[in-house]
């Protein structure tokens, strides 16, 4: 298990290591392509001369070959900006305080900060967002996933087929701009967009402005994860294994739930870990269709402004999400699924 | 009074294209200690008629009626809760494929204790992984300690098949129903089940319905033999009498196509033709338009199950005495 967990960190790492070599490459060589694009002049102030320009790029280290510059983002990756980037980057500030400005993650051309300061400074709307939508899925998907795959064709089982086909042809744009039209202009139960901070003291303010987003957000998952806990369950239902349960004495009840569903949520393990990374990631057309200045909407807004180090930023932290639950759901699935140790 | 009384048994399915009658007015009793064989080709009903009397069919989509007395009692009309009590306990059973009748994601010892303690209430973990380990000695799996804590996929077809029969008997039950036990294995893992259950047969005294369709394995374990066909038992006589005095013309075709009973032969026989859809089944004997040696009445009537005169031996045919007690008839290598 222990070889296994190394295993699946370095392969991991691995994995981390390439794609931000392709966002690199993409956003870097690949734009440079085109001449009219030109992530310096945004650094560079209004009508900037081409001198400007040239002193910019120096500044930026973009004059440099494509490997040194890759090597100095891998660099200020692990270890913070170096000495050389301090001194091209901020050279009037501090070197702790330069180091907070520019980061692991660079410092964005649009918004003069750290781009880690500024995903830091999103986390909240958009952990809040997924984790309660996550929370209100699962907490109704699986047992109306169970309920419905053990009554086969019965009338909860018919509206819960019809149900999960709406909810999952509703776009979340559609449905978000329709509740937001009933709940929040017609009848005026939650705030209009925006995001409060959560407090123990007073959890109200954060629990209406996320109802409506993570409401939305959740509808189409729960309609994707009745659909995959009834076919895991009403498949897990067939097994000889169930026979032999029932054939022990074992009863209904024991039946389904120590012998059906362990086996029938094996694959809803994985499907969960990387849903939930994604959207740790971002849940864009959420975030934009409630006004929650989340992750999402930051790379949005970085994409449109060209902003290099915000972009790049923003996938390699999605990246490292993605990946992240792709190793806990790896590890949790040799837990749960013993024949998975072996291989 | 017998240990398990069927009379009657009836199971259909209801499908989108009709009712499939799979087992079709069925009786048979076992006794105790007794080993019945239940044989026929694939699809006759032997293990519909199996899950039929454990009640483990879907109630939504099959339908039994008939009578299955167990100890007196009648399983069919029963709670279902107390059904739960009767299955595990009073009777055990096993199935045809160990590969899948295991669950994959619990060990083999928690397995076994679970089927324990489902049982005997008040047994604690410790003493349920006791008796399992105490089983898996008995069915003769190696180092049965370290078994304990194996996972399905760890052990061979033949072990998990052991494993099975261990889960089974771990009650003593007073019968075993064996679903073709050995049909999913090798052949010579099939032979050491075989043996196994021949051991355990007289150490652990229970009856067993066995059902399979190689007459061999009947041979060589059974006490009495049902002939199934098509839904319908054909043929019922001690193992003796039904090697030695076969009466219906299926009996005789399987008896036919068994190796090693003419070598001078080069093909083995076997028997024209397929079982008739349980869908729409034929008027008259369902075996007719197989038989060699079907009449006018074979296609309008159908043949009761009589005994015959004197002896346990039932066969349900219209063909007379004579004919059917005529040993050149009953060979078909002979005739063909």
């Amino acid at each position: 298990m222990i070889r296994y967990t190394i295993r699946r960190v370095l392969w991991g790492l691995l994995v981390i290591l390439a794609v931000s070599l392709a966002v690199f490459v993409l956003f870097g060589p690949v734009l440079r392509m085109r001449s009219d694009i030109e992530p310096a002049r945004l650094y560079a102030g209004k009508n900037p001369s081409p001198t400007q320009i040239a002193e910019v790029r120096q500044n930026l280290g973009l004059d440099k070959i494509w490997y040194r510059q890759y090597g100095d983002m891998i660099f200020r990756l692990v270890r913070g900006p170096s000495g050389d980037e301090r001194a091209r980057l901020c050279p009037n500030a501090t070197p702790d305080r330069c180091k907070e400005l520019v980061g692991h993650l660079g410092r964005s051309y649009a918004k003069r900060r750290s781009v880690d300061s500024l995903i830091l400074g999103r986390l909240g709307v958009t952990f809040s967002l997924s984790l309660l939508a996550a929370a209100v899925w699962i907490t109704i998907s699986v047992p109306v996933g169970i309920i419905s795959a053990i009554r086969p064709r019965s009338i909860f089982d018919r509206i819960t087929v019809t149900g999960v086909l709406i909810g999952q042809s509703l776009p979340v744009f559609y449905f978000g701009l329709l509740a937001l039209y009933f709940f929040t202009y017609k009848l005026s139960w939650f705030p209009q967009g925006g995001y409060a901070t959560f407090s123990f003291a007073r959890p109200w303010p954060w629990v209406s402005h996320l109802i409506l987003p993570a409401g939305t957000l959740a509808l189409q998952f729960t309609a994707l994860y009745v659909r995959l806990i009834r076919g895991g369950m009403m498949d897990a239902m067939g097994e000889d294994y169930v026979r032999t349960a029932r054939a022990k004495g074992a009863s209904e009840r024991r039946t389904i739930f120590r012998h059906a569903l362990r086996n029938a949520m094996l694959p809803v393990v994985t499907i969960f870990g990387l849903d939930l990374g994604l959207l740790l990631g971002g849940a864009i057309l959420t975030e934009a269709t409630f006004g929650l200045r989340g992750v999402g909407q930051l790379s949005v807004d970085a994409a449109g402004a060209l902003d290099v180090p915000l972009t790049s930023g923003v996938v390699l932290f999605a990246a490292v999400l993605i990946v992240g639950a792709n190793i806990i759901v790896d590890l949790l699935y040799a837990v749960i699924d013993p024949r998975i140790r072996l291989s | 009074m017998a240990l398990l009384e069927v009379n009657n048994l009836q199971t259909s399915f209801s499908t989108d294209d009709g009712t499939v009658r799979a087992v079709d007015g069925v009786s048979f009793d076992v006794a105790r200690g007794q080993v019945l064989g239940i044989v026929g080709e694939s699809g006759c009903g032997k293990s519909v008629a199996m899950l039929s009397i454990m009640r483990l069919l879907s109630t939504r989509q099959s339908k039994t009626t008939g009578s299955v007395s167990f100890e007196g009692t009648d399983l069919l009309g029963m709670s279902s809760k107390a059904m739960q009590q009767v299955r595990g306990k009073d009777i055990a059973m096993i199935f045809q494929d160990p590969m899948t009748s295991l669950n994959p994601v619990y060990r083999i010892g928690w397995q076994l204790a679970e089927a324990a303690r489902l049982h005997n209430h008040g047994m604690s973990k410790a003493e349920a992984l006791n008796r399992a380990e105490v089983m898996l000695t008995a069915v003769g799996i190696p180092s049965p300690r370290q078994r304990l804590a194996s996972y399905p996929h760890e052990l061979s077809g033949g072990m998990r098949q052991r494993v099975m029969i261990a889960m089974a008997l771990i009650n003593d039950p007073k019968l075993l129903i064996a679903d073709e036990p050995t049909t999913a294995l090798d052949v010579t893992t099939q032979a050491q089940i075989l043996e196994l259950v021949r051991t355990l047969r007289t150490e652990f005294d229970s009856a067993i319905v066995f059902i399979t369709h190689d007459l061999g394995v009947v041979a060589e374990l059974c006490d009495d033999v049902v002939v199934m066909y098509a839904g319908k038992v054909v043929e019922k006589a001690t193992v003796f009498e039904l090697f030695k005095n076969p009466q219906h013309p299926y009996t005789w075709g399987l008896l036919g196509s068994l190796p090693g009973r003419n070598l001078t032969s080069k093909r083995l026989y076997s028997i024209p033709g397929s079982p008739p859809s349980l869908l729409n089944p034929p008027k008259g004997c369902r075996f007719a338009r197989r038989c060699a040696f079907a009449m006018d009445i074979c296609r309008e009537e159908e043949p009761l199950l009589g005994a015959m005169v004197g002896d346990p031996h039932s066969v349900a045919c219209h063909l007379s005495p004579e004919v059917r007690s005529d040993k050149t008839n009953q060979f078909p290598e002979i005739t063909a």
